[in-house]
C-alpha cells in the first residue's frame, strides 16, 4: 500500500477515536480537547485529500478560534455537579446512530461510485478566482451570515443586569 | 489513495458518532461539540468526492469552505444563547431546559 | 295566439305585487289586495276571450299536421345532465281547444267567484293574504291547464297543491282546520309521488319531459307496453289523489273546513278538475293500455257509487256536495276510462259550472245562518238546523234549485246533456256494469240533492226552534248579533249577483253538446277522429227516468212531515252508520299511521338516537380528547427525543427519495 493510505487510515483512525472520546469523556474538558485533537486530525486528511488551502483553514479556524471559544464557554458555566455526563436515555442515542451508520454502510457500499481518474492538486489561484466569479453570491451571502450571527451573539449574550456597564449604555 | 467507500464509512462512522454525542450528553456545550463533529465528517466527504470522484472539479472544496463558515457562525450563536440560558436558569442541563413540554 | 302566457302570468304578477308591495300599506292592502287580484283574472279572461275568438277563426289552418293544436315554447330555464345527455327545459305552452276550454272555464270561474269573495270574506282580518292565494292558486291552475311539458306541468301541479293547502287551513287558528290542510296535502302527495314516479319513468325511456315528444314515443311504440302501463298507472294516481278519486278521497269533505269560496273555486270546480285534465291531456298514455284503462274505470265507478251512498247521510251541506263532487268527478273519470274521451270531459266542464253554483248557493245560506245561530253552538252547517229559508233567500233558492236539477240531469239544463254522453259513451263500450251504476248512481244523486234542498229551503223553521234555548228568555234574543233581528236574509249583491251569472253557464253550457243541434264541443274537444253523437232515446229515458225517481223518493220522504227517514235509518241502524261514519276510512287510515307508519319512524327515531347519537356522535369528542391527551406526551421538552424522532425521520425520507434499500454489495476489498 501506498504512504499515503496508510497515513489516510492512521490519521483517520485517530480522529474516530478522539470523536469517541469527545462524546463518551467524563470530564468536559477532555471532552474539548480531544474535539481539538480530532479537528486538527480532519485538517491533515484534507492535506492528504490535496485540499491544502481547506486543511490551513480547517486547523486556523477550528484549532484555533472555535477551540478557544469552546473553552471560555466551559469556563464561564459551572462544573457538573452531578456525576453523570449522559441521559438515562443514551440507549436511545446508541440505537439511532447505529440504525443510522447501518444505512450509511449500505447506501455507501451498494453502488459502484464512478471511476475516478488520478487526483489533481487545485491551485490557491483557480480556487481564489471560483470563489470571486462562479461563487461570488455564497460569498457574499456567506459574510453576510457571518455578520448577522456575529450581531445576533452579541445582543443575545448581552447582559442585562441593572448593573451591568454595558446595560446602561443600551439602555442609554 | 484509498477507495472512496472506505471514506464513505470512515465520516459516516464520525457522523454517527456525532449522532450519538447529540443525543446522549447533556452538558449543552458538548451537544454543540458533537455537532461540530458531525459537520466536520460532512466537509471531509465533500472534499472526498471532490478530489477522487470528480477530481479537478472545485466544487467539492468550495462547499467545504462554506461549511466551515457557517459552522463557525453557527458556534458563536449557539454559545451566545447557552450562555444567556445559563444567566436564566442557572444550569446548562438540557434536561433542565423544558419549559416547551406539555 | 302567442299571448296565451299572459293568462297564467298575470296572476303571478298579482300575487307579487300584493305579497311585496301592498303588504307595506296597513290598513288599505285588503282593499288593494282584492282589486289586484280581480283585475288580474279578470285581465285572464279576457285573454281568454281573444284566445278563444282567435281559435275560432284560425286554429285549424295555423295548427301543425300532427295534431290541432299549437305549441308555443318559451325561452329555456335551465339545462341539466351532461353532454350527450343533456336535457334543456323550457316552458312549452299549447293551445288546442282542450286548453281553451278549461281556460275558460278557470277565468271565468274564478273571476266571479273572487267577485263573491270579497263580499263573503269581508272583515275578516287577513283579507289580502286569501286574494294573494287565491290569485297565485288560479296563476298555478292556468299553467297546469296550459303547460305542454310534463315537468312544468307537475311543478304547477305543486303549486295548485299547495295554495289549496294554504286556503283551507286559512282559518288556521282553529285545530280542525289547520289539521284539515294536512290531511288535504298530505293525502294528495300520495298521488303526487306516483304521478312524479311515472313522470321519471317515462323521462328514463324518452329523455324528455316534452308532452309532444313522449306522445309520439308511445304512440309510436318505442316504449315497451309494460312502461307505458305502469307509468299510466303511476300518472293516474296523481290525478286520484287531486280529484279525490277512492281510496284518496278522504281529504276533500274535510277540505270543506276553508271558505267557501275555496270550496267552490278549489274544490268543485277547478283543482278537483286537474286530474281529470291530466287524464284527458295525458290520453296517449293511458289509451295505449288497455290495463290502465281497465283500472281507470273501475276506480271512476267505484267512486261514484261510493260517495254517492255517503251523501246520504250526511248533514253538513258543505260535506254533502263534497260528496256529490267526488261522486260526479268518479263519472268523469269513469267516461274517460271507457273511452268516452269527449263525454267525460263535456261533463268536467257542465259540472264546474253547477257545483261552483252550489257551493256559492251553500256558501250564502251558511252565510246567512252564522248571525242567526250565533252563540247557540249550533253548527250553522247543519242542514237540520235550516228549513223554509226560500222566502228569506230567494235568489239564493232559485239559482240552488236550477243547478239541483241541471245535477240530477233533468233536460234541458246543461247536466243533462253531459251525463247522457257519460251513459251513451259506456253504452257503446259496452261497458254493462260502469252503465248500471251510473243509472243508479244518478237515481242516488238526485235524491240526496233534493234532501238537502227540501230540508234547507222548505219546512219548517228548524232554526228557530234552534235559537230558543231553555236558558234565553226573550228580551235576549234581540241583541243577538250587534243589534239584528236574528232572521235569516238574502245575501248582500255582491255575492248575489255572481250565484245568477253563474246561473246562465249552468243552464247553458250543455247546448254546445247537443247531438244533432251543436256539435261544437264534440267537434273541438276530442280524441282521434270526431264521433258522430246521436241521441239514444232509451238510455236519456233511463237517466232522466232516475233522476225523477230520486226527486220523486226524497219529496215523498222529506216534503211531508220528517218520519220516513228515521223510520228506515232506525231499521237499519247498522248501514246507517256505516254510510254516515263514511265506511270508516278515515279511522282506517288513521289506524294504518299509527301502527304503521309512526311505528318505522318510531324504530328509526331509535336508531338515530341510540346509535347514532350516543355510540357514534357522542365517542368523537372523547376519543379525540383521549388521542389528544396521549399524542401530546410525545413533546417531552427533552432535546434528545426530538433529535430522535428527527434523525429517524431523515432516514425515512432518504429512503423514499432514493427508492428504497438498496442491496449490499460488499465493494470494500
Amino acid at each position: 500500500m501506498e504512504l499515503s493510505a496508510v497515513a489516510f487510515y492512521v490519521v483517520a483512525g485517530v480522529t474516530l477515536v478522539a470523536a469517541l472520546g469527545v462524546v463518551v469523556a467524563r470530564s468536559v474538558v477532555y471532552a474539548a480537547l480531544l474535539l481539538i485533537l480530532s479537528l486538527v486530525m480532519t485538517g491533515l486528511i484534507y492535506l492528504l485529500l490535496l485540499a491544502d488551502f481547506l486543511a490551513l483553514i480547517q486547523i486556523l479556524v477550528y484549532g484555533g478560534t472555535v477551540s478557544i471559544l469552546l473553552l471560555f464557554a466551559l469556563m464561564l458555566t459551572p462544573p457538573e455537579t452531578r456525576p453523570e455526563l449522559n441521559h438515562r436515555g443514551w440507549a436511545l442515542g446508541a440505537v439511532t446512530s447505529g440504525a443510522l451508520f447501518a444505512l450509511l454502510l449500505v447506501a455507501s457500499l451498494a453502488d459502484k461510485w464512478p471511476a475516478a481518474g488520478a487526483a489533481r492538486h487545485i491551485s490557491l489561484v483557480d480556487l481564489g478566482r471560483a470563489l470571486f466569479s462562479t461563487w461570488a453570491v455564497p460569498f457574499e451571502v456567506a459574510s453576510v451570515v457571518l455578520l448577522v450571527a456575529l450581531l445576533g451573539a452579541l445582543t443575545i449574550a448581552r447582559s442585562t443586569s441593572p448593573g451591568s456597564k454595558i446595560a446602561r449604555r443600551a439602555s442609554a | 489513495m484509498v477507495p472512496i467507500e472506505h471514506i464513505m464509512v470512515f465520516t459516516g462512522a464520525l457522523f454517527c458518532i456525532g449522532v450519538y454525542g447529540v443525543m446522549a450528553r447533556r452538558n449543552a456545550v458538548l451537544v454543540l461539540m458533537a455537532i461540530e463533529l458531525m459537520l466536520n465528517a460532512v466537509a471531509i466527504n465533500l472534499v472526498a468526492f471532490g478530489t477522487l470522484v470528480y477530481p479537478g472539479q472545485i466544487n467539492g472544496m468550495v462547499f467545504a469552505i462554506f461549511v466551515v463558515t457557517i459552522a463557525a457562525a453557527e458556534l458563536g450563536l449557539g454559545l451566545a444563547i447557552v450562555l444567556r440560558v445559563y444567566r436564566m436558569r442557572s444550569s446548562i442541563n438540557v434536561d433542565d431546559i423544558d419549559l416547551m413540554r406539555w | 295566439m302567442d299571448y296565451a302566457w299572459l293568462a297564467p302570468v298575470l296572476p303571478i304578477g298579482a300575487f307579487a305585487l300584493n305579497v311585496l308591495i301592498w303588504r307595506q300599506m296597513g290598513a288599505r292592502k285588503h282593499a288593494l289586495s282584492a282589486l289586484t287580484t280581480l283585475a288580474a283574472i279578470g285581465g285572464a279572461f279576457l285573454v281568454f276571450l281573444a284566445v278563444f275568438s282567435d281559435a275560432s277563426a284560425h286554429l285549424e289552418e295555423t295548427a301543425t299536421s300532427s295534431g290541432r293544436h299549437l305549441i308555443f315554447e318559451g325561452t329555456p330555464w335551465f339545462t341539466v345532465g351532461v353532454a350527450p345527455h343533456l336535457y334543456v327545459f323550457a316552458p312549452t305552452l299549447v293551445v288546442d281547444w282542450l286548453s281553451i276550454m278549461m281556460l275558460g272555464v278557470v277565468t271565468f270561474l274564478a273571476f266571479l267567484i273572487e267577485f263573491y269573495a270579497t263580499g263573503y270574506m269581508k272583515g275578516d282580518n287577513r283579507y289580502w293574504w286569501f286574494f294573494s292565494v287565491k290569485a297565485l292558486f288560479t296563476a298555478a291552475m292556468l299553467g297546469v291547464v296550459l303547460s305542454y311539458n310534463f315537468l312544468l306541468m307537475y311543478i304547477c301541479w305543486e303549486l295548485v297543491g299547495l295554495c289549496s293547502f294554504l286556503l283551507i287551513g286559512f282559518w288556521y287558528s282553529e285545530r280542525a282546520n289547520a289539521e284539515a290542510a294536512k290531511k288535504a296535502f298530505i293525502t294528495t302527495r300520495v298521488g303526487d309521488v306516483g304521478f312524479f314516479i311515472g313522470l321519471a319513468l317515462l323521462f328514463l325511456k324518452t329523455g324528455t319531459f316534452d308532452m309532444k315528444a313522449t306522445f309520439a314515443a308511445v304512440e309510436s311504440g318505442a316504449i315497451d307496453p309494460a312502461t307505458v302501463t305502469i307509468a299510466g298507472i303511476l300518472i293516474f294516481l296523481g290525478a286520484m289523489g287531486k280529484s279525490g278519486q277512492f281510496p284518496l278521497h278522504v281529504w276533500l269533505p274535510d277540505a270543506m273546513a276553508g271558505p267557501t269560496p275555496v270550496s267552490a273555486l278549489v274544490h268543485s270546480a277547478t283543482m278537483v278538475a286537474a286530474g281529470v285534465y291530466l287524464v284527458g291531456r295525458a290520453y296517449p298514455i293511458f289509451h295505449a293500455s288497455p290495463t290502465t284503462m281497465g283500472i281507470i274505470t273501475t276506480v271512476g265507478t267505484i267512486t261514484a257509487i261510493f260517495a254517492a251512498t255517503i251523501a246520504l247521510t250526511q248533514r253538513d251541506i258543505k260535506r254533502i256536495l263534497a260528496y256529490s263532487t267526488i261522486s260526479q268527478l268518479g263519472y268523469m273519470i269513469m267516461a274517460l276510462g271507457v273511452g268516452a274521451y269527449t263525454a267525460g270531459l263535456f261533463h268536467l266542464f257542465t259540472h264546474a259550472f253547477f257545483k261552483a253554483l252550489l257551493f256559492l248557493g251553500a256558501g250564502s245560506v251558511i252565510h246567512s245562518m252564522e248571525p242567526v245561530l250565533h252563540g247557540t253552538g249550533r253548527n250553522p252547517n247543519d242542514i237540520f238546523n235550516m228549513g223554509g229559508l226560500r222566502k228569506q233567500m230567494p235568489v239564493t233558492f232559485w239559482t240552488f234549485l236550477l243547478a239541483s236539477l241541471s245535477l240530477a240531469g233533468i233536460a234541458p239544463l246543461a247536466g243533462f246533456w253531459s251525463k247522457d254522453a257519460i251513459l251513451v259513451g259506456a253504452y257503446e263500450a259496452d261497458a254493462w256494469l260502469p252503465l248500471i251504476v251510473a243509472l243508479f248512481t244518478a237515481f242516488l244523486t238526485a235524491f240526496y240533492m233534493f234532501r238537502c234542498i227540501y230540508l234547507v229551503f222548505f219546512g219548517p223553521a228548524r232554526w228557530q226552534v234552534a235559537t230558543a234555548t231553555p236558558d234565553h228568555h226573550d228580551n235576549h234574543s234581540t241583541d243577538h248579533a250587534s243589534g239584528h233581528h236574528a232572521e235569516p236574509h238574502e245575501s248582500p249583491w255582491t255575492m248575489a249577483l255572481p250565484l245568477v251569472l253563474i246561473c246562465v253557464p249552468a243552464i247553458a253550457a250543455g247546448w254546445i253538446g247537443i247531438p244533432g243541434f251543436s256539435e261544437a264541443f264534440a267537434e273541438t274537444v276530442r280524441f282521434g277522429p270526431m264521433i258522430e253523437e246521436h241521441i239514444n232515446l232509451v238510455l236519456a229515458g233511463a237517466g232522466t227516468l232516475a233522476g225523477l225517481l230520486g226527486i220523486g223518493l226524497a219529496t215523498l220522504m222529506y216534503l211531508t212531515p220528517v218520519s220516513g227517514p228515521r223510520l228506515i235509518s232506525e231499521s237499519f241502524p247498522a248501514v246507517y252508520k256505516t254510510l254516515y261514519n263514511k265506511y270508516y276510512f278515515d279511522e282506517m287510515y288513521q289506524w294504518i299511521i299509527d301502527h304503521v307508519v309512526l311505528a318505522i319512524a318510531a324504530m328509526a327515531a331509535t336508531v338515530d338516537r341510540k346509535i347514532l347519537n350516543d355510540r357514534i356522535v357522542d365517542w368523537c369528542g372523547p376519543f379525540l380528547q383521549g388521542a389528544g391527551a396521549r399524542l401530546r406526551l410525545t413533546t417531552s421538552g427533552y432535546i434528545y427525543h426530538y433529535a430522535f424522532g428527527f434523525i429517524i425521520g431523515i432516514m425515512a425520507i432518504g429512503v423514499v427519495i432514493s427508492g428504497g434499500i438498496p442491496d449490499m454489495r460488499f465493494a470494500l476489498w
